[in-house]
């Protein structure tokens, strides 16, 4: 289980929930990817390329931006709220046709870096995120951790691997409990035939 | 439809996607303009060759397939992203 990234989750969400007295304490362990989801905490930035390039330049650098990211692993593609796009100064680099009730809709693409302060994890580019509304109401979400870069993201290989180990480990132990279960219906029938 | 900043790469592309297609199936295509400037074999590839070359200014990647694949976000769609935030 060892190098597993489920920690990040730990890591990364303020972790406090308010008590009926609204005193604020830590939540229990496990308590917030239960209840609320696999958010994280990130920081998008322009990528490393695109800085060196606007410094040669001798253009200003934007400075960060910080929010929360929703693992989605139903979403195909990693998409990134619009206005950080047009915070960050970013040009497009394509666009990606998305589906939805009212039909489909084209979109523009742009590149970021992707930050996890306060973790191990590396920072993680995207050259083509989908750019969407995220933050529509009062969502404070400024990117959805799509597949593709899930795919592509060393750590969480690793949490696939430890899945699988997991996986391994129940299938041994299932088996185990049907053969000890086998021997203790025997037991009781050896008992049974004995009375 | 096109994005109007990528829309003379969109047409470039779309015009060539057939001899691409038969070229280098998969890859990701870098256009500028009318310029085809290669084919590498990932996206990251694509871009850091976009970024050397015009710097922060619009530039067109996209993966050579047959047709564009439409991407999904069941869950931002139905607004359940952000259900319990």
């Amino acid at each position: 289980m060892q190098g597993s990234p489920m920690p990040i989750f730990e890591h990364s969400y303020r972790g406090d929930i308010a008590t009926p007295d609204g005193k604020k304490v830590k939540a229990p362990r496990g308590f917030i990817l239960q209840q609320v989801g696999p958010f994280l905490q990130v920081t998008i930035s322009q990528t490393k390329q695109h800085i060196e390039a606007v410094t040669r330049k001798g253009e200003t650098i934007v400075s960060p931006i910080s929010g929360l990211a929703l693992i989605d692993t139903g979403a195909s593609s990693t998409a990134v709220d619009e206005s950080v796009c047009k915070k960050l100064g970013l040009s497009p680099t394509g666009q990606m046709t998305t589906a939805h009730a009212g039909g489909s809709e084209v979109r523009p693409c742009y590149p970021i870096q992707i930050i996890f302060p306060g973790t191990p994890l590396p920072a993680v580019t995207s050259a083509r995120a989908m750019s969407v509304n995220l933050q529509f109401g009062k969502s404070p979400l400024v990117l959805l951790f799509g597949r593709d870069l899930l795919s592509k993201n060393a750590d969480i290989q690793r949490l696939r691997r430890a899945n699988r180990a997991c996986l391994l480990s129940a299938v041994v132990l299932g088996l185990a409990i049907r053969v000890r279960a086998r021997s203790s219906d025997f037991d009781g029938g050896a008992t049974g035939l004995g009375s | 439809m096109s994005i109007p900043e990528l829309s003379q790469e969109i047409a470039h592309f779309e015009a060539h996607r057939k001899e691409l297609l038969e070229r280098s199936p998969g890859k990701f295509v870098l256009i500028k303009g009318d310029e085809c400037i290669g084919t590498y074999d990932s996206d990251e590839n694509a871009y850091e060759e976009g970024v050397r070359l015009f710097g922060n200014e619009p530039f067109l990647i996209q993966q050579i397939l047959p047709e564009d694949p439409i991407q999904e976000m069941p869950a931002f769609y139905a607004g359940l992203t952000y259900a319990h935030l």
